[in-house]
């Protein structure tokens, strides 16, 4: 046992002894969980007081009074009990006036709903009320009758609208239990209809667009990490580095050869794991919800593999400062292992949001801006100003980043130290 | 005859951590390596450093190999001044231990890899390859993984990469460091005659033995400094007992007292 706590003394003096180590395997991941955590949780919470805060505004076409009744029944018994959530809604009558007789109901609910001036429709049979009535009054005497019919037009895509929905669900739940309590009966007084506005692209998109920014980022940083951790720490390790310094060549060759023969490596081994991923989709279901088929153009695929690069290059670029640093290809993964969190972090943020920002700047923020961007492809949604910004603030900072390696390249301490 | 090194005044400094000063028992933050070294070699001849661990040899052939940047002083190999470092880097071999080569490639694939680097057409590199590989022996390996080669072959492998673009100076850190006696004598025995093709060969040893049979010229550094150097035949007629051994040791001594 003697000789056992001999080595058990040997491995932690390797780390302890090591400041440098010290920090990256004991400090640092706490800090980052720790502040990966925080920021996911204000991201959330923000997300959460939004929805809650937000007022609703419900337009209705015929709004019986039944409706109203259920409404104010909703607002009393929220008032006598806190545990009852805020309807914190405006319901008014929709104005028709403004509506062209040539556009459909449904495209115009559409773009008010997209612009955000509205965040659901309802729209009920003339004279509900009545129908209702004649409805129960078939039901009693056992005869047969249809019920009166209602429409929801509602995106869920966008969050407030379908948050509008969910208050409607239970407005309406409520009109149907107090009707039902009155005849005695546990069937539904109505007949309803829920129509989705956001395209079937967009749907589809809404749950791929969610997913996918997410497994690329992690496919792309995971397969480049060991390859990129190796390209020059594994070099210095192995002492092959002064051999190939030894050429007479620039060293700005020796940086685009390893970053190019890094993305090769990096593209091919997350490829591999896309069609493990695609593959396993009908057997996942569970896993991944259903998800739609999107039809996609050769702009598409050509603009996704372009994200993909540019992922590729990005993550590359960071895990060459890493190795170029390094004394070992071990410690420069752990160098690199931060950046590959934050990207993680990074990729989830599609969840939480549901429409792409408007403004260029969120085009700029680096990693940000290409999962903006599979995000935007995906829901057919992406302007071309701002594919253009994400592709040229990427070389950018690429170029930037390399010149860096390219510099630290020139460091005798880093290229030679034991 | 023109110098086909010339090294004038090179001194070279490096940061020491707290560590290292611990270790070196020093107070100084930087240590100096190389102090004012200055020496020439000409083609044809065989030269050599000679000096205790530590006392600058290794730091001066990678000053002139480019592969660090002395503080101060010139460095000029074949007339070119080493600020030219790829024009000094297609002229020069650098060998050392420590420079190794992927384990995963074969002396084959190792031999093209680097000779295209010097832009050598395949022709010429096919020539060369044969002619190093069948003077070192190298044939039978020549498709076997360099990491499951044998330490000598490793090492014949490793010159052979470096000369395949036939430079005319070839420096060599420590070159029998580590080699069974008879890859030794055959490493020694290929310098002699790199030496009689009219290159210029330099070397860093600590080996008094290794300089009496191989070098023409020696140059002893200790603490960084040049304190002699002059053809092996003059610098052992200093002692009555014309060994080289008896005079590095007596100017260590003197050195020592001096410091």
């Amino acid at each position: 046992m003697k000789h056992a706590f001999n080595i058990v003394r040997k491995e932690l003096d390797k780390i302890f002894r090591n400041p440098r180590l010290i920090f990256s395997t004991f400090i640092l991941p706490g800090l980052l969980i720790f502040v990966i955590y925080s920021l996911l949780g204000t991201t959330l919470k923000t997300q959460v007081q939004k929805a809650n805060e937000h007022i609703s505004i419900i337009k209705v076409i015929n709004c019986p009074e039944s409706f109203l009744a259920a409404r104010d029944l909703y607002l009393s018994l929220q008032e006598n009990d806190e545990s009852y959530l805020k309807l914190n809604a405006e319901i008014d009558e929709f104005d028709l006036s403004q509506k062209d007789e040539s556009t459909e109901l449904k495209d115009y609910a559409a773009r008010l709903v997209e612009e955000g001036q509205i965040d659901a429709l309802i729209e009920f049979e003339d004279d509900f009320d009545d129908k209702i009535e004649t409805f129960l009054e078939a039901f009693l005497n056992k005869e047969q009758a249809t019920a009166p019919k209602i429409t929801i037009y509602t995106d869920t895509t966008i969050n407030n609208s379908s948050v509008a929905l969910s208050k409607i669900n239970v407005l309406l739940g409520l009109m149907n239990s107090t009707k039902m309590a009155e005849i005695g009966n546990p069937q539904s007084i109505y007949s309803n209809e829920t129509v989705e506005l956001a395209s079937e692209e967009e749907t589809s998109g809404q749950m791929i667009g969610m997913l996918l920014p997410m497994l690329i980022t992690i496919f792309v940083f995971a397969g480049g990490m060991s390859v990129g951790a190796d390209a020059i720490a594994g070099e210095k390790e192995r002492g092959t580095i002064s051999t190939l310094l030894m050429a007479p060549i620039s060293k700005s060759y020796i940086v685009v050869g390893k970053i190019i023969s890094t993305i090769i490596i990096t593209v091919l081994s997350s490829l591999g794991s896309f069609i493990g991923v695609i593959a396993s989709f009908p057997n996942a279901k569970e896993l991944f919800g259903e998800v739609g088929m999107i039809s996609f153009g050769f702009v598409q695929y050509l603009q996704i593999f372009t994200v993909i690069l540019l992922i590729a290059l990005i993550s590359t670029s960071f895990f060459l400062i890493a190795s170029t640093i390094a004394k070992s290809t071990k410690e420069a993964t752990m160098y690199a292992t931060p950046v590959y969190m934050i990207a993680m972090v990074t990729s989830y943020i599609p969840i939480f949001t549901d429409k792409l920002p408007k403004e260029i700047g969120s085009y700029l923020i680096p990693i940000y801006n290409l999962i903006l961007g599979i995000k935007g492809i995906l829901l057919s949604d992406l302007k071309t100003l701002h594919f253009v910004a994400i592709v040229g603030s990427t070389l950018v900072y690429a170029i930037l980043l390399l010149s860096l390696v390219r510099v630290l390249f020139k460091s005798e301490k880093l290229m030679f130290q034991k | 005859m023109d110098a086909t090194i010339k090294v004038t005044n090179l001194r070279k400094t490096f940061r020491q951590s707290a560590k290292q000063m611990k270790i070196n028992h020093s107070k100084d933050k930087i240590k100096v390596a190389v102090d004012g070294i200055s020496f020439e070699t000409f083609p044809g001849e065989i030269f050599g450093l000679l000096g205790p661990n530590g006392a600058g040899k290794t730091t001066t052939l990678r000053c002139v190999a480019t592969l660090i940047r002395p503080d101060s002083g010139d460095i000029k190999v074949k007339g070119i001044d080493i600020s030219d470092d790829l024009a000094v880097k297609k002229t020069i071999a650098f060998l050392t231990n420590e420079i190794r080569l992927e384990d995963q490639m074969t002396p084959n694939y190792a031999f093209d890899y680097y000779a295209r680097f010097h832009e050598m057409p395949q022709e010429l590199i096919r020539e060369r390859r044969k002619e190093l590989f069948d003077y070192f022996g190298i044939n039978d390996f020549s498709e076997v993984k360099i990491g499951d080669l044998s330490t000598g072959m490793k090492q014949k492998v490793s010159i052979v990469v470096s000369l395949a673009h036939d430079p005319d100076v070839i420096i060599f850190d420590e070159p029998t460091n580590g080699l069974d006696i008879l890859t030794a004598k055959s490493v020694t025995d290929y310098l002699k005659e790199l030496a009689l093709k009219g290159k210029t060969v330099v070397i860093s040893t600590h080996i008094m033995g290794l300089v009496e049979k191989l070098c023409d010229r020696v140059g002893i550094i200790i603490n960084g400094k040049m304190v002699m150097c002059d053809t092996v035949k003059n610098v052992r007629a200093i002692s009555p007992t014309n060994d080289l051994e008896d005079v590095f040791f007596d100017i260590y001594q003197k050195g020592g007292l001096a410091e």
